[in-house]
C-alpha cells in the first residue's frame, strides 16, 4: 500500500510543511542568548535541529499512515452501518494527524516574526493558542460522533458507574487545570488575555474536548467488547486500544503543554527527551490505529 | 415471491445468522463478497446446491483470518447443520 501517494494532497502537505518547517528552523542564525542558555554552538544546535526535523517527519508520516489505513478500510466497508462510524473516525483521524505538521510549522513561523515584530507578539501568541484548541476539538468531535455511533449499532451505553468515575476525574483535573492557569505568574505572557476570556474561551473548549474525549475512548470499548463476531471483535480489540491511546495522549499532551508551558530553566538535553518522548508516545498511537485497521481490514479483503 | 425464491433468500438470511456470530457487521459483506466472487450470483439466488461449495471457500478465507481451530471448527459445523437442514 503506497501510503503517501505521490502528487497526492497529502503528500504534497507534508513535503510542504516539512520543508517550511526546516526552512524556519534552519535558516535563521541562532540568537546568541540562545547558545549561551543552551551551552552549545551555533553549529551543535542546528544540528540538534536536524535531529528534531527527521523525529518530526518520523511521527508526522506514522500520523499519516495511521489516516491512509483507516481511510482505505472505511472506503471498503462505506455503505454499512459500521461504515459511516469509521468514516468519522477517518475524518477525525485526519485532522488529527495534520494537527501536529500545522501547529508546530505556525509556531515556528510566528516564532520568528515574533524577533523582527515583537510588538506582534501578543497577536501571535493568541492565534497560536486557539488554533492549538480549534484543530484537536475537530478532531476529537469526528471521533465522539463515530463513537457514539457504534455504541448505536450494538444498543449499549456505558455503564452509570462508569460515567460518574468519569465525572470525578474530569471534575479533578478541570480544577487542577484552571488552578495551574490562574495561579501562573507569568499568565499575561503566555496568554495575552484576562483570566475570564482565558476561562471560556480556552480552558472551557479544553475541558469539553477532554470530555467527549474520555467518553469516546470508554465508548470505543464498549463496541470493541460488545459487538457480535468473535473474530470481529478480536480484530477490532487492537484499534479500540489504538484510538483509545491516542485519544488520552493527546489529552495528556494537551494538558502538559498548557499547564509546563515553562521548560526555558531545564537543559536543552533534558527538554529535547520530554519533546521526543511525548510526540513518540503519540506516534506508537497512530501506528497501533493502523495495525488495528489492518487486521479488520483483512476480514473485508479475503 | 414464490415459496422457492423464499426459501432461497432464507437460506441466505441463515447463512448471515450463522456468519455473524463469527463476523459480526462484517458478516453480511463476506458473505456476499464469497457469493458474488466465486458462485457469480446475486445474494438472494444462493440455494441448498451452491451451500457446500460456498462453505469450501468460507472455509479457506477464514483460514486467513483465524488461528483458533475451535472456533473454525464451530462456524464449519453451523454450516454442516443449515445443510443438513435445507437438503431435507
Amino acid at each position: 500500500m503506497n501510503i503517501l501517494k505521490k502528487k497526492s494532497k497529502l503528500f504534497y502537505f507534508y513535503i510542504i510543511t516539512l520543508v517550511v518547517y526546516s526552512a524556519f528552523v534552519l535558516i535563521p542564525k541562532p540568537l546568541p542568548a540562545t547558545l549561551v542558555q543552551y551551552h552549545v554552538s551555533a553549529l551543535g544546535l542546528r544540528l540538534i535541529y536536524v535531529t528534531i526535523i527527521l523525529i518530526l517527519a518520523g511521527i508526522w508520516y506514522a500520523g499519516f499512515y495511521g489516516f491512509r489505513r483507516m481511510q482505505t478500510y472505511s472506503y471498503l466497508i462505506k455503505g454499512d452501518v459500521d461504515g459511516q462510524q469509521l468514516a468519522r473516525f477517518k475524518s477525525g483521524l485526519l485532522i488529527l494527524s495534520l494537527w501536529l505538521p500545522i501547529t508546530t510549522t505556525l509556531s515556528t513561523i510566528l516564532n520568528y516574526f515574533d524577533l523582527k515584530q515583537p510588538g506582534l507578539v501578543p497577536a501571535y501568541t493568541i492565534i497560536e493558542n486557539y488554533i492549538n484548541l480549534i484543530i484537536p476539538l475537530s478532531g476529537f468531535s469526528y471521533i465522539s460522533l463515530g463513537a457514539r455511533g457504534l455504541t448505536e449499532i450494538i444498543n449499549k451505553r456505558p455503564s452509570y458507574k462508569a460515567t460518574n468515575l468519569m465525572f470525578i476525574v474530569l471534575i479533578a483535573a478541570s480544577l487542577i487545570y484552571y488552578h495551574l492557569v490562574a495561579t501562573t505568574h507569568n499568565r499575561g505572557e503566555v496568554y495575552h488575555m484576562s483570566i475570564w476570556f482565558i476561562m471560556f474561551s480556552l480552558a472551557l473548549p479544553y475541558i469539553y474536548m477532554w470530555s467527549i474525549g474520555l467518553l469516546a475512548a470508554y465508548e470505543i470499548y464498549i463496541y470493541s467488547s460488545k459487538v457480535k463476531g468473535i473474530i470481529y471483535r478480536k480484530s477490532w480489540h487492537l484499534l479500540d486500544i489504538g484510538l483509545s491511546w491516542l485519544i488520552l495522549v493527546s489529552i495528556a499532551f494537551q494538558y502538559l503543554s498548557n499547564v509546563f508551558y515553562d521548560l526555558d530553566h531545564l537543559s536543552i538535553y533534558v527538554i529535547l527527551l520530554i519533546i521526543y518522548s511525548v510526540l513518540l508516545v503519540l506516534a506508537i498511537g497512530f501506528m497501533l490505529v493502523a495495525l488495528g485497521t489492518k487486521k479488520l481490514q483483512k476480514i473485508e479483503e479475503v | 415471491m414464490s415459496n422457492k425464491s423464499s426459501i432461497r433468500s432464507g437460506l441466505y438470511t441463515d447463512v448471515i445468522k450463522v456468519t455473524d456470530e463469527f463476523l459480526g457487521p462484517a458478516a453480511n459483506r463476506f458473505i456476499s463478497r464469497k457469493i458474488a466472487n466465486h458462485l457469480h450470483k446475486e445474494p438472494e439466488e444462493l440455494n441448498v446446491r451452491d451451500l457446500k461449495y460456498l462453505t469450501n471457500w468460507i472455509k479457506i478465507a477464514m483460514t486467513l483470518l483465524v488461528d483458533d481451530e475451535k472456533i473454525m471448527d464451530r462456524y464449519m459445523d453451523s454450516l454442516r447443520k443449515l445443510y443438513k437442514k435445507y437438503s431435507k
